[in-house]
């Protein structure tokens, strides 16, 4: 503390060793809020889901040596409401839409997909009503079929916020289905067809 | 050149204030960052928070940092030399020796 220099760097250095010491507060009460407004546990309703299937050769559809695999998109309904994830140390919450199913060779092994996501950044795009919502994602499997599989759906979420590490969760109220073909529509023509032409552009 | 002015910043300030200005930054800052995760968490705002403790740190440099007259009134006083010019002279006895800054004359 002799000089104005010594003078100088001690404060900025206590200020800074403080600033930790304020890093662990707001970790430990923007935490704690979670815990306390019953974030880990909002209720969820997934409904109306309706899949779609097409057959792709293509090579960015996962078809490996022209041997067609068949894809799947979805819509569907869903109901939550994540206000709870938004404190003041919430940057953004990032949910997504995950399916688990299990092997069909290999029964113990479990799969997990992503048929659709969303970043929220603020507290009024927390209130999630989604009617016949689309899918974002084209799903396929390891092996060729995605039919008659007993899908989980369930909704995840990864919150990132201004200060800290990530925190990861899941909602409660998880919905099951097996994917059928819808017999009325008859689409899988024309998404061959689509697919075909695709995969002749690629091919050029 | 440097050197003399280099010399010149030091602003140095003396013991008591020196001990006085370390316990009193300690306590602001400690405060200061207290004050402000309440402050934040209250409002529930981290760019409240932010401002806070920025205020609490330019408010502890502000008292701590410039060499204030305050600050400067404890000196360390340093023992004078008993010995002087005079002395010397009285002991040598035919040569007086007078020193007036850095000139020295001789006088027989």
């Amino acid at each position: 503390m002799y000089s104005i220099n010594q003078r100088f760097s001690t404060v900025a250095n206590q200020s800074l060793s403080y600033g930790l010491l304020i890093i662990a507060i707001i970790v430990g009460t923007s935490y704690y809020q979670l815990q306390s407004s019953n974030a880990f546990n909002n209720l969820i309703t997934i409904g109306n889901i309706n899949p779609t299937f097409a057959i792709r050769t293509s090579r960015y559809y996962g078809s490996t040596n022209g041997k067609p695999k068949e894809n799947v998109k979805l819509t569907f309904d869903l109901d939550t409401d994540l206000t709870s994830l938004f404190n003041w140390n919430t940057k953004q919450v990032f949910v997504y839409l995950v399916a688990e199913y299990k092997g069909q060779k290999h029964p113990a092994i479990s799969n997990t997909v992503t048929f659709w996501d969303k970043i929220i950044t603020t507290k009024k795009d927390a209130i999630l009503h989604l009617v016949n919502e689309k899918g974002k994602y084209n799903v396929w499997d390891l092996e060729d079929k995605f039919q008659n599989r007993d899908l989980e759906f369930s909704l995840h979420w990864n919150l990132q916020p201004w200060v800290g590490p990530l925190i990861y969760g899941e909602t409660v109220g998880n919905t099951s289905i097996v994917l059928t073909k819808p017999e009325k529509k008859k689409k899988k023509n024309t998404g061959q067809e689509e697919s075909v032409k695709e995969n002749a552009s690629v091919d050029e | 050149m440097l050197e003399n002015i280099g010399r010149k910043l030091i602003f140095p300030i003396d013991f008591p204030s020196q001990k006085r200005t370390f316990h009193l930054q300690s306590v602001i800052l400690l405060i200061s960052a207290l004050f402000a995760s309440a402050f934040g968490f209250f409002t529930q705002s981290l760019l409240n928070l932010l401002i806070c403790y920025a205020a609490g740190v330019l408010i502890t440099m502000l008292l701590v940092v410039p060499p204030y007259p305050s600050y400067n009134k404890k000196k360390l006083q340093w023992v004078k030399p008993s010995m002087t010019n005079s002395s010397m002279a009285t002991e040598s006895g035919k040569i007086t020796v007078e020193s007036s800054g850095e000139d020295i004359i001789i006088v027989q």
